[in-house]
């Protein structure tokens, strides 16, 4: 008798019980088991789904409901959490492979006139992997002394229907007199209605370096009718000098002054909250409903404070006064303890590095959340080190909280050694923290790196991963990756150029395309919820492609 | 005590809360009600088999009866449990009765007898290759070797271990 001979209620009691790898190797006996396993086990793969460790999440986007995918997507999303999670965690050559899955080639917006330097500038995926964000610049020629850049369009991407524009807005529109520079931040997430809550700031810089920035926020819901995104604006604001967006709130963090605005939106209303802090060395991340705010100096991490947004949930909408933060607790790091085999004092050194994540853990119902730090501690070799605590997701006081102190699981021939970290680190639900930092070569031991005078830098993508233990560590990266972040790095000085260019002498035909270097490539950034990584690329004809790379 | 009929026509005299181990025994003595001169028929089990399932029963005819809750969540918690050291030895038999008492449980509705059957099965897969698990339920590799060539890249990094 054979096992296809079971009813098929029986062969998923089977099943049931093998580990995702030994289900892929039932696949492999002959046809009809694999096309049974691929096609028809649907039960199965919501099974092992459910059963996925915590540590090995599988990167379902927010508010996409497992039970509603098709099984092949249900697969594939165990199968590679499972697979990544295996590439982290072997014991001898962590390994993260990437492959090329989609590429986009976007028609250049209609407002850039031929032959005029218009290029992507910045692209983010929509949780869920259809749509993406693109945002168009152009080089303005002959503008004064050196050149400007103003953004030309900013539009979501349909990748199943053509690479069409599902829905374009243009930032400088709003603003009157077309300014000869700009600058456009963004976010958004999606809702539980399918919508898409994007904010929006833009800043013109005029001649006389007036700075004007624009806030806006607007709700896209997709109409059928249409085959679009329809928007509406949910908040506007002139008087904002803003920089950055953040988080499940929209957040927005000014760096010169310190100060943080939240906003929520409700009831198709903006609630604004201002928090002031207190020290200006610091850094925000938004969890929930809850503001977590780091002060820190160049010695060591001073505070962790948690502060909460007060007043959206617990109030019927009518009696919402002014919401106000309200500071939950302090935590005073205590980093005694925190020492070398030598017993040697390892204090996180610069703190150029130091970024913190926090993240909830879904397979606990949401119920139990972690707080990471992670930083970069130079003494002898370079390392990660991670300060990480699990909480209750309703208990925030810090006696409740229980730290940790985690070494970087590295031993001394490890050849990716990174120093310093010059973009902010990017925290992804997998547990995994993607940032540029320089790998120092064929360095092998401590004293090999107290002999080199100079460190022979050179750039490199580390993508710091926690393991199951909560240690961290660095994994390699496949081949085709580490080929594509040093063709990005290549281009990298050639790239900074475009800001500073003299304009052409008098009488040429203002700047071309080719008198702009621009990088070839650009890695955009690491996807949060499936740790894709985005990459642009300038094919030199006008057309700028996207390619987006998933983790196997 | 009831009245079993088994396929080849065999007779087997049951207490009635080894029989109700059995969902769809337990049914169908609902449904007879006190008549214990009835006999019950189960078409599809040789005598053999029902031996071994009654062995079971009898075994287990005092332990609490499982909820039937199939979510998917519910599911992947139930996978943790062992199989017990008398359930072990009650499984020991050659594959064909192993595979005769699988189907005789879920016929007869015996989710923690089929569990206990599944579960070994299971095992008698795990750590194998995809040809030693072909070579174990006698299975037919019908793949090209092209196909073939292209399952094992993509299953690469499951193989070993």
């Amino acid at each position: 008798m054979d096992l296809l001979d079971f009813p098929h209620d029986v062969l998923l009691r089977i099943l049931y019980n093998l580990e995702v790898r030994e289900i892929l190797r039932v696949e492999r006996t002959c046809r009809s088991m694999r096309k049974y396993i691929l096609h028809g086990a649907r039960h199965l793969w919501l099974v092992k789904l459910y059963g996925l460790d915590v540590s090995c999440d599988p990167g379902i986007p927010p508010n996409v409901s497992v039970e509603h995918l098709p099984i092949e997507e249900l697969r594939s999303i165990v199968v590679r959490a499972v697979r990544l999670y295996t590439a982290m965690t072997e014991p001898l050559t962590p390994m993260i492979t990437y492959a090329l899955r989609k590429t986009i080639v976007p028609e250049p917006p209609e407002t850039i006139p031929s032959g005029m330097n218009g290029f992507i500038h910045s692209v983010r995926l929509v949780p869920g992997g259809r749509y993406v964000f693109v945002c168009w610049k152009m080089v303005l020629p002959n503008q004064g002394h050196t050149n400007y850049m103003i953004d030309k369009e900013f539009c979501l991407i349909d990748t199943e229907n053509s690479h069409q524009r599902a829905w374009s807005f243009d930032p400088i529109k709003c603003h009157g007199i077309a300014p000869p520079r700009t600058f456009l931040a963004y976010d958004f997430n999606v809702q539980k209605d399918g919508s898409i809550i994007m904010a929006l700031v833009s800043q013109c810089e005029y001649e006389n370096s007036n700075i004007s920035g624009l806030f806006q926020v607007f709700r896209l819901s997709y109409k059928s009718s249409v085959g679009a995104f329809v928007d509406s604006l949910l908040y506007f604001s002139s008087s904002e000098s803003l920089r950055k967006l953040s988080g499940d709130f929209v957040a927005l963090f000014d760096y010169v002054t310190g100060i943080a605005t939240l906003f929520k939106w409700d009831e198709g209303k903006m609630v604004k909250i201002a928090f002031e802090p207190t020290y200006t060395r610091n850094s925000y991340r938004i969890w929930n409903n809850h503001l977590f705010y780091v002060e820190f100096d160049l010695q060591e991490l001073r505070a962790i404070s948690l502060l909460q947004a007060m007043e959206f949930l617990d109030s019927p909408p009518d009696q919402r006064s002014t919401p106000r933060l309200q500071q939950l607790d302090t935590i005073k790091l205590q980093l005694k303890g925190y020492s070398d085999q030598n017993g040697g004092s390892l204090m996180p050194s610069g703190l150029t590095g130091t970024l913190f994540s926090i993240y909830d853990a879904p397979w606990k119902n949401n119920s139990e959340a972690v707080f990471t730090i992670i930083s970069q501690v130079f003494e002898g070799l370079p390392y990660y080190s991670a300060i990480r605590a699990k909480f209750h997701a309703n208990e925030f006081h810090s006696k409740d909280w229980t730290w940790e102190f985690l070494g970087t699981r590295t031993s001394s021939n490890v050849d990716i050694v990174s120093r310093y970290a010059f973009a902010t680190p990017k925290p992804t639900r997998s547990g995994l923290l993607l940032t540029y930092s320089w790998k120092i070569d064929v360095l092998s031991s401590a004293s090999e790196l107290a002999q080199s005078n100079s460190f022979p830098l050179r750039p490199e993508l580390a993508i710091v991963a926690v393991d199951r233990e909560g240690c961290p560590f660095i994994p390699r990266l496949s081949e085709n990756m580490v080929n594509l972040i040093a063709e990005a790095e290549e281009g990298r000085g050639g790239a900074k150029k475009i800001d500073s260019l003299r304009i052409p002498p008098e009488g040429t035909d203002g700047p071309t395309r080719s008198s702009f270097p621009r990088k070839a490539v650009k890695v955009e950034y690491l996807d949060e919820y499936t740790g894709a990584i985005v990459v642009s690329r300038d094919k030199g004809s006008g057309k700028d492609s996207i390619e987006i790379y998933y983790p196997e | 005590m009831v009245i079993i009929r088994t396929a080849d026509k065999e007779k087997f005299t049951v207490d009635r809360d080894v029989a109700e181990c059995s969902v769809l025994l337990k049914n169908l003595l609902e449904d007879v009600g006190e008549n214990e001169e009835e006999e019950i028929p189960v078409q599809n089990i040789n005598s053999s088999v029902f031996r071994k399932v009654l062995e079971w029963c009898e075994h287990h005819k005092n332990d609490p009866r499982p909820a039937s809750d199939d979510s998917a969540a519910e599911e992947s918690r139930r996978r943790t449990t062992d199989i017990s050291e008398w359930d072990q030895k009650f499984i020991a038999v050659d594959q064909e009765m192993l595979f005769e008492i699988i189907l005789a449980a879920n016929y007869l509705d015996i989710k923690p007898l089929l569990d206990v059957g599944c579960k070994t099965v299971a095992n008698m897969i795990k750590g194998k290759t995809p040809e030693e698990i072909r070579k174990l339920f006698n299975i037919t590799n019908d793949f090209t070797p092209e196909e073939e060539a292209q399952i094992r890249r993509e299953n690469e990094w499951a193989e070993d271990r």
